[in-house]
């Protein structure tokens, strides 16, 4: 273990590792949106956030601060007047400072009720003219939000008034103002306004759980067969490596795709395909090595001393195996989260998760690239990249310590 | 050589009787979506037939809907027990007749498999098929050039970047430099083969080969490090065998001393350029499809899409069949390009 560590490799992926881990486990500590594991495909969820815009850093002298971020402007208590009937007259004032030299941005005038609400609503610009924006009534329910986007290009402020009808109750809530931004957050929003940085922390769980249970299994299946295939010969030899012949052949990605389009795709069920898949990436040189293996001395002199098939294979055989098992696990995962990101890159993923593979599908098929949303395309892409990076440094690691050839 | 000619026998008759099985397996496999596709097929001939007939009352038009679609059936194979519908199907892939398409259609508007097929095909060929070929040059130079210094600046560059682009997506890559050199700097085209309308001649080429550049550069720059650092590592280990020393030491110059590392890694480099030539063959779904580039791989998901079973099969079995071929030359050319392999000569 210590040798592990004192490879440069295996350490750097230790780290990676442990930072992976750690977003996986306290991702909705850090994410900006933590309910949006549940809600990412609940387009409604996220109507505050602004379309396809770049990552708040974006924002800043070098374009003169013309990308500014989300901001909600709450009531004050309202200016109150009685009116002849018995109805009140809410008045609120919104200070705006829109206009040039910042491009116009998206207004959203949010408010409670019970019931109908009577709606004024209208600017007034620098030079002290005013322009009337909004008169309207709307039904809204109690405890339910109304929204209406306003179109606002110059304003220094918006006056608000609501008329409440004689014993309507007033909202517990007072209205308030959306300003909608121009960049938003770590790394920007998608078209359809969810926030990418959310994403890419929340993919990485699935991304290690592919991974993880995937190559676990794939390679301890390998492991054994390659085994049994060695060291009990015979039939079982030939029929093993008829079958791995039979699924090394086949032209794997193709295949998994037409599979996913006719069999309806979840997770599991990819993971069900891998399994039945990536085991002969293992098994080959298993095989082979297992050959070399019970031939050795050590197990020869077992053999000598009444040991039986049995017992030379799980004593001797499979623990002389079991730590390159190790490598080998590390080194399948990127294959495996890569045939999981270019299935769903082809919108065959399995749409009740977030995975970078899906990301990286809404990002082509929104014209991500040739709007040139560059923070749409490059973190997921990077995070698989990163993530590939972290299991090869791993196993190289590991293979640093258990072949002592390559040191 | 008498037993290398049975032991190749036995080899090809081997990788036969695998192509069957997988024959069976594919029409197994999507049976039941061919299945579906038929019927509706069927529905529509029905349908096409009643709407062509005029001048009939009700009981008439009832008897030729109920006549056509017993005489599709029959055409389909539908009326016959699944099993055999599988059997049929392995059969027909067996001796290439993929038949008709059911949704897919050449541009000429050609319906049968292999003209849609043989159209794909040129396309995959040379953008993948250059590509092989500058893999294994450029790689090989690369590998070379890294072998030469060991543990020299070049040499860690060239052991660091495989393992980087080991997990990356070449469609990612690919995405990116469509941005970037397409619609950021607008450079080359956004994908296609030709430009609209296509030019004629020369100019069509030449347009042809400008719009294969972007995809071609991506994925020869992606790929060529894995080459590389195969060579790398084969030259490496070569020089460090006792016969190199040898050789050395008998005062050989180092230009025949490298003559006999090439002659012994040969075999492996044949692997190496066999293996990128049946890749190359195949196609690659994604990057065709970042690219619209119209070959075998966007062939292919346009055939899983519309669930036309013909295109799928001939595609799946064309593809096994060369990673069958390759693997049974590979087989055969192991004895004959490496002297210490001696087939049939056992104890």
């Amino acid at each position: 273990m210590k040798r592990f560590f004192r490879s440069r490799s295996g350490l750097a992926g230790f780290v990676l590792l442990a930072i992976f881990l750690l977003l996986a486990l306290f991702g909705p500590l850090v994410v900006p949106f933590p309910g949006a594991e549940r809600h990412w495909h609940d387009l409604s969820w996220w109507q505050d956030s602004p379309a396809a815009v770049p990552p708040s850093w974006m924002n800043g002298p070098w374009n003169g601060y013309s990308l500014p971020g989300t901001e909600l402007l709450r009531s004050g208590p309202p200016r109150e007047l009685t009116n002849g009937d018995g109805g009140r007259l809410l008045s609120w004032s919104f200070p705006l400072a829109i206009g040039r030299p910042g491009p116009p941005r998206d207004l959203v005038l949010r408010f409670a009720g019970n019931g109908k609400v009577f709606l004024l609503a209208s600017l007034v610009h620098a030079d002290g003219s005013t322009e009337e924006v909004l008169r309207q009534v709307q039904e809204v329910a109690k405890g339910q939000m109304g929204r209406i986007p306003l179109h606002v290009r110059e304003a220094a402020s918006l006056e608000l008034e609501e008329y409440l009808a004689p014993g309507q109750a007033r909202p517990s809530v007072g209205p308030s103002l959306l300003l909608v931004g121009k960049s938003s957050g770590l790394l920007g929003t998608d078209v359809e306004k969810r926030d990418i940085w959310t994403g890419v922390v929340l993919g990485i769980r699935w991304a290690l759980v592919l991974g993880a249970v995937v190559s676990f299994l794939t390679v301890l299946t390998g492991l054994l067969l390659g085994t049994i295939a060695a060291c009990y010969g015979g039939f079982l030899d030939s029929v093993i490596n008829r079958v791995y012949e039979f699924f090394s052949l086949m032209p794997l990605l193709p295949f998994l795709i037409a599979l996913s389009v006719a069999y309806h795709p979840s997770l599991w069920s990819f993971m069900a395909l891998a399994l039945l898949f990536f085991w002969t990436r293992s098994f080959k040189t298993v095989y082979a090595r297992a050959l070399q293996i019970k031939e050795e001395g050590h197990i020869e002199a077992a053999r000598m001393m009444g040991a039986g098939r049995w017992w030379r294979v799980t004593r001797h055989v499979l623990p002389a195996l079991l730590p390159y098992g190790f490598a080998v696990m590390a080194l399948s995962v990127p294959g495996i989260i890569l045939y999981e990101a270019s299935v769903s890159l082809l919108g065959l993923g399995d749409s009740s998760t977030i995975t970078w593979g899906q990301m990286l599908h809404d990002a082509l098929v929104q014209g991500a690239v040739i709007n040139r949303l560059w923070w749409w395309i490059l973190p997921p892409g990077l995070s698989i990249a990163l993530m590939g990076l972290t299991f090869a440094l791993l196993g190289r690691g590991f293979d640093r310590v258990l072949n002592p050839r390559s040191r | 050589m008498k037993a290398f000619e049975s032991y190749a026998a036995r080899r090809i008759f081997h990788g036969l009787v695998m192509y069957l099985v997988m024959a069976l397996a594919y029409s197994l496999v999507f049976n039941g979506i061919a299945d579906t596709s038929l019927r509706s097929q069927v529905d529509e001939d029905v349908a096409q037939a009643v709407r062509a007939s005029t001048g009939l009352d009700a009981a008439a038009l009832g008897h030729l809907e109920e006549a056509t679609r017993a005489q599709k059936l029959k055409q389909y194979h539908l009326d016959e027990p699944w099993v055999q519908r599988v059997l049929w199907r392995t059969a027909e892939v067996l001796s290439f007749h993929f038949g008709r398409s059911t949704g897919l259609s050449s541009s000429s508007g050609d319906r049968e498999v292999l003209s849609i097929v043989a159209e794909a095909l040129p396309n995959t060929l040379c953008l993948f098929l250059s590509e092989a070929v500058l893999v294994l040059l450029l790689g090989g130079a690369l590998g070379l050039a890294a072998a030469r210094k060991p543990h020299g600046a070049l040499d860690r560059f060239s052991s660091v970047v495989p393992m980087v682009l080991n997990g990356l997506p070449a469609w990612w890559v690919g995405m990116l430099a469509l941005m970037l050199f397409s619609y950021v700097i607008p450079l080359f085209p956004s994908g296609g083969v030709h430009v609209n309308p296509t030019p004629s001649g020369l100019a069509g080429l030449a347009d042809y080969l400008w719009h294969m550049l972007l995809p071609l550069i991506t994925i020869v720059g992606l790929n060529l490090w894995n080459t590389a650092w195969l060579i790398r590592n084969l030259l490496t280990d070569t020089y460090a065998q006792d016969f190199v020393k040898v050789a050395r030491a008998k005062g050989l110059s180092e230009a025949r001393v490298g003559v006999h590392v090439i002659a012994a890694i040969r075999p492996a480099v044949a692997t190496i350029a066999l293996m990128g030539l049946i890749q190359s063959l195949s196609g690659n779904i994604l990057v065709e499809g970042i690219f619209a580039w119209p070959g075998l791989g966007s062939l292919y998901f346009a055939a899983v899409q519309q669930s036309d079973v013909p295109v799928l099969m001939a595609i799946l079995s064309l593809q096994t069949a060369l990673n069958l071929t390759g693997l049974v030359v590979l087989d055969l050319s192991y004895g004959l390009l490496d002297p210490r392999i001696r087939i049939g000569a056992r104890s």
